[in-house]
């Protein structure tokens, strides 16, 4: 079956300036996303896993090359152009968590969702489904992200991440800064969403992480050394896991 | 001290732009500061300084030579005098007058003296400032030098009604006849011109008598009394005079009027700068509070701390007050141009340390005390906050605008929650738009009842007005009253007439009289009470009633020509003709003290007559018989073009510097505000919301507490305008002040000020542009 493409990058390169000696952190870059897929990106510190995120998502502008969503080349729009793409087709989630302090928990979900959705009332109906498919409550949602714990705070941005049904959901890793039981909840949730259809672009480190993805990408030195496709496995399957394992070993992991 | 130093100078480093924000309102306080101290404690000072190097006298007296030996018992009166230090007395020729000026008329009553004489004279002689070869002509007090009046010039001046031309020789001043407000003018003619003058008999013989007081502070009581005495001897001579505390405030109404707008603006701007610095200073330790637990982790002890952003900004203060001090030396000179026009005095303009020292004091106190208290919560800080990333507990005990119920579009609800957690910045928009929104309603009344429209200023200082004064000879009253009452110009005569009567056991009170005050166009003269109806009546100046603790219904006991007459004070005068020393008559309750020589008659003409022909046609009819006219609405031009000139001035300098103060404090409140909320512009970037969403979130936060702060600051202004300015006029005789209140104007300007506000608000954000939201997901 022909898998519909949702972001395509052609020769995609960024390079930093660090006092006066450039450093090349992604070489021309060609890569194409599907819709559906749970893709990872892997690949040791400073590979250049992040900066290509931030690429895919309009968050930051590559040095060379073309990222395309669709007909749109979303490389030739101003800053403000970029906004315009990330809020109607991109949802974060980030290793930070990112909540407004000042805001309450709806607040933070609902700031994001009014900038997209016109009918109010059927964004506070989506809220609140996506609030009890993260499982946080009502009286959580009334809080403060400083009154909340890392746990509540990560699904909370999930939900802002998901209320305008973002065409891809990017996340950074995002249990970097949780403990583990609350770090497997949020791994859920992400898996129950894609299975419910959300394509998602996850960078992440750690191997059980990666695991949910059903398409793995490897970077080292600022190109895609390989890729590895999950696809066929189920979740839990230990042939998933060796599989992943063997691929990560051949690149050197 | 050597860390709390080197803290400071870390921080002045960090933060060069609220520094130079901090520095330049403490600037315009230092400057504003030391212009109303410069103002009020030398300039006026000046005059002292001139009165003595022309060896001035403290009471001037002029009496009409009619009776003979007028010399002779001034001299016996003054050499018997143990409070008379000295005196000199010489002839001169005194007539009332006028001549074209500032583009209306100067009516004064003129002084007039040869030049050998006036030059010479021991007690109050005159000083050429600018003279000339010409031989023969005139020399003018030095404050009618403008544009018409120059060196080898004409000027035609009418003494009496008759017009006399001569070319002016130079210009002089004089410390106690230089100038209109001095009641006496004096003007110096060439012996040549004064015995042509002499000959003419257009002006009568008079004698100058100046005399010097052993202690200035009797000069007023000595004025009534020396002139009570001459009357008594010389009923019949024209007399008229003047004194020290009369003419040293007279000559300064403008300095006090700016002195008092200067005090008041920089206390305004202080203000505006200490509650800037108490909201940055909080800031300061909220946004770094980690590194303030740092320093306290290492041993810095709460003292330290305060004492390094003591410190900090009190170098800030000091540098920004002697930069303020000394630009107001640079900015001192237009000042003294704008006040020499109606003082006359020139000023030389000096270093003066103690105003320096004084708002140096001020501004070093007020705000070491602002530091002090604003920074006194640095003792609160734990060190363990450095442990925690500096994150202290937020208490949030209220979700503002909930996004969930609010009805307001999305950018305008985040404007409003933020302006609503934000205090600190709110108070300051507070304060700051309701002192400027005073000083707009101040400038919207300057406006409307000074420089577009002087009728209300001139109903209130004037006191009456009319088309025309002539002044007849009261034999030909009757004729002159049945010939005005026949002419289809004439809408209103009535007699409107002033001289001096004394009050017994207080000073010297300029008496104006008319047969029927219901006739008189200005019915608000009378504040309190009513005007007098019946012969035993009289209405006293406010200010005079106060100090002498007289209410409506006293009796008060008034002498003129030898006579002393009681009177029941049937209401109470606003006029400072005569700096809140005048009173109101009936003709028949003056004549109880003795007969009028002479009467002025104002009068009302309809709209389309030409008021110089009419006074010219009535001066022609009854020649002879006419002492003087005036062209009443010229005259008033003349005069208050100096006060519409001084307004426009003061009103655009204060506008200008609300616009200032505006920006700087807007400029703080921004740049504090992108600090602060840099993680959640970055946050709010990542999430779709554009540039132009963020200013516009921005600028707005702010609009709530400057649009509500901005009309509650005019209403209440537009309230309290009249009894501040009341206070504010108070010592030239005004005790109520009824002037419109300038709602359009404040309006406008209110208006005009938040649409900048906004406007510089949306500019002053537009940094957001540069906040990348990658930069808050890398950290950098």
């Amino acid at each position: 079956m022909q898998r519909q493409i949702l972001l395509k990058t052609e020769n995609l390169s960024k390079t930093f300036s660090n006092g006066g000696r450039q450093q090349h952190v992604l070489k021309n870059v060609d890569l194409e996303l599907y819709q559906g897929d749970f893709t990872v990106i892997m690949g040791a510190s400073g590979a250049g896993k992040s900066t290509l995120l931030y690429a895919l998502s309009g968050m930051d502008t590559p040095s060379l090359g073309k990222i395309a969503f669709g007909d749109k080349i979303i490389t030739d729009l101003s800053q403000d152009g970029l906004a315009v793409f990330r809020r109607d087709h991109c949802g974060f989630v980030f290793q930070q968590i990112y909540l407004i302090d000042g805001m309450s928990v709806m607040d933070n979900v609902l700031s994001a969702g009014m900038l997209v959705n016109k009918d109010k009332k059927a964004l506070i109906e989506k809220a609140k489904a996506l609030f009890t498919a993260v499982d946080i409550s009502e009286d959580t949602q009334k809080k403060f992200p400083t009154q909340i714990s890392g746990g509540e705070a990560q699904r909370v941005g999930m939900v802002r991440a998901l209320i305008n049904e973002p065409d891809i959901l990017f996340a950074d890793e995002p249990t970097g800064a949780l403990n583990s039981k609350t770090g497997l909840d949020v791994l859920d949730t992400l898996t129950k969403f894609n299975e419910q259809g959300q394509s998602v672009v996850m960078v992440t480190h750690d191997i059980r992480s990666a695991r949910r993805g059903n398409r793995i990408l490897y970077l080292k030195d600022g190109v895609i050394l390989g890729e590895c496709d999950l696809g066929k496995y189920a979740h839990g399957d230990t042939a998933r896991h060796e599989k992943l394992t063997a691929f990560l070993s051949d690149m050197g992991w | 001290m050597r860390k709390s130093i080197l803290i400071a100078r870390s921080n002045i480093r960090k933060a060069k732009g609220q520094t130079a924000a901090i520095i330049v309102l403490i600037l315009l306080a230092s400057l504003l500061f030391n212009l109303w101290l410069m103002l009020s404690m030398d300039y006026h000072a000046n005059f002292d300084r001139y009165h003595d190097k022309l060896n001035a006298e403290h009471v001037t007296l002029v009496v009409e030579q009619r009776d003979g030996g007028t010399k002779e018992f001034l001299t016996r009166t003054l050499d018997g005098d143990r409070r008379v230090s000295q005196y000199r007395l010489d002839d001169c020729m005194y007539m009332v007058g006028s001549f074209a000026y500032n583009g209306g008329m100067m009516n004064g009553e003129f002084v007039f003296t040869d030049k050998v004489t006036a030059l010479t004279r021991t007690v109050g002689k005159a000083e050429i400032v600018e003279g000339s070869k010409i031989a023969s002509g005139v020399y003018l007090p030095m404050l009618y030098k403008t544009g018409d009046y120059t060196v080898g010039r004409s000027i035609e001046i009418s003494v009496g009604s008759t017009p006399v031309k001569y070319t002016i020789c130079g210009f002089f001043n004089s410390a106690m006849m230089g100038s209109h407000n001095c009641s006496l003018t004096q003007i110096i003619l060439t012996q040549d011109k004064y015995a042509e003058l002499e000959a003419s008999g257009l002006a009568p013989k008079t004698t100058l008598c100046s005399v010097r007081l052993k202690d200035v502070s009797q000069n007023m009581s000595y004025e009534t009394l020396l002139k009570a005495s001459v009357s008594e001897r010389f009923p019949n001579n024209r007399m008229t005079s003047n004194c020290y505390d009369t003419v040293s405030q007279s000559r300064y109404i403008s300095q006090m009027i700016c002195s008092s707008i200067m005090a008041a603006m920089a206390f305004f701007v202080l203000l505006i700068a200490l509650v800037v610095l108490v909201s940055n200073i909080i800031n300061y330790i909220q946004t770094n509070m980690k590194n303030l637990g740092a320093l306290k982790a290492v041993g810095y002890t709460s003292a330290q701390l305060i004492a390094s952003l003591l410190l900090q900004f009190l170098t800030i203060t000091a540098i920004a007050a002697a930069a303020g001090a000394g630009l107001s030396y640079g900015v001192f000179p237009a000042v003294n141009a704008m006040m020499i026009s109606q003082t006359g005095i020139p000023y030389a303009m000096r270093f003066l340390p103690l105003p320096v020292l004084i708002s140096m004091i001020i501004l070093g106190g007020t705000v070491a005390l602002a530091v002090w208290l604003a920074a006194r919560r640095i003792k609160k800080i734990e060190p363990i906050l450095a442990l925690r990333s500096g994150v202290q507990t937020h208490n949030f005990k209220r979700n503002h605008v909930p996004l969930e119920k609010t009805k307001l579009p999305l950018n305008f609800a985040l404007a409003l929650k933020t302006t609503l957690s934000g205090v600190k910045h709110n108070i300051t928009v507070c304060i700051t738009m309701l002192v400027l929104s005073l000083v707009v309603v101040f400038s919207g009344l300057m406006t409307e009842n000074v420089i577009k429209d002087m009728t209300p200023f001139l109903n209130l200082i004037v006191g009456e007005t009319a088309d025309s004064a002539i002044n007849v000879q009261t034999e030909i009253e009757n004729d002159f009253i049945e010939k005005l009452n026949a002419d289809s110009r004439v809408e209103k005569v009535y007699l409107y007439n002033s001289l001096n009567v004394s009050h017994v056991g207080g000073v010297e009170l300029m008496a104006t009289m008319s047969d029927d005050f219901s006739r008189v166009n200005n019915r608000a003269v009378v504040f309190k009470g009513r005007f007098p109806k019946y012969d035993n009546e009289i209405a006293i100046a406010a200010k005079y009633a106060k100090e002498k603790h007289f209410k409506i219904g006293n009796e008060i006991e008034i002498s003129a020509n030898g006579k002393t007459e009681k009177y029941i004070i049937s209401g109470l005068t606003q006029i400072t003709n005569n700096l809140g020393k005048d009173c109101l008559l009936t003709r028949q309750g003056y004549e109880r003290l003795g007969t009028l020589q002479n009467a002025t008659y104002y009068i009302n003409l309809s709209d389309d007559a030409d008021v110089d022909a009419f006074n010219n046609e009535i001066k022609e009819f009854f020649a002879g018989s006419i002492n003087a006219t005036i062209n009443v609405l010229a005259t008033v031009e003349g005069a208050g073009s100096v006060y519409i000139d001084l307004m426009t001035i003061i009103v655009i300098a204060i506008l200008a510097l609300s616009v200032i103060i505006i920006c700087f404090v807007l400029y703080l409140l921004v740049r504090t505000m992108l600090n602060n909320k840099l993680r959640d512009y970055g946050i709010m970037k990542s999430l779709g919301f554009t540039t132009k969403q963020l200013i516009l979130q921005t600028a707005l936060s702010f609009m709530p507490a400057m649009i509500v702060s901005t009309v509650v600051g005019l209403l209440v202004g537009c309230l309290v305008i009249n009894p501040l300015m009341s206070l504010f006029l108070s010592s030239i005789g005004i005790v109520k002040c009824t002037f419109k209140a300038p709602v359009v104007f404040s309006v406008l300007a209110g208006v005009g000020l938040i649409l900048f506000a906004f406007g510089f608000a949306c500019l002053l954000s537009y940094k957001i542009k540069k906040i990348a939201p990658r930069a808050l997901l890398t950290n950098e």
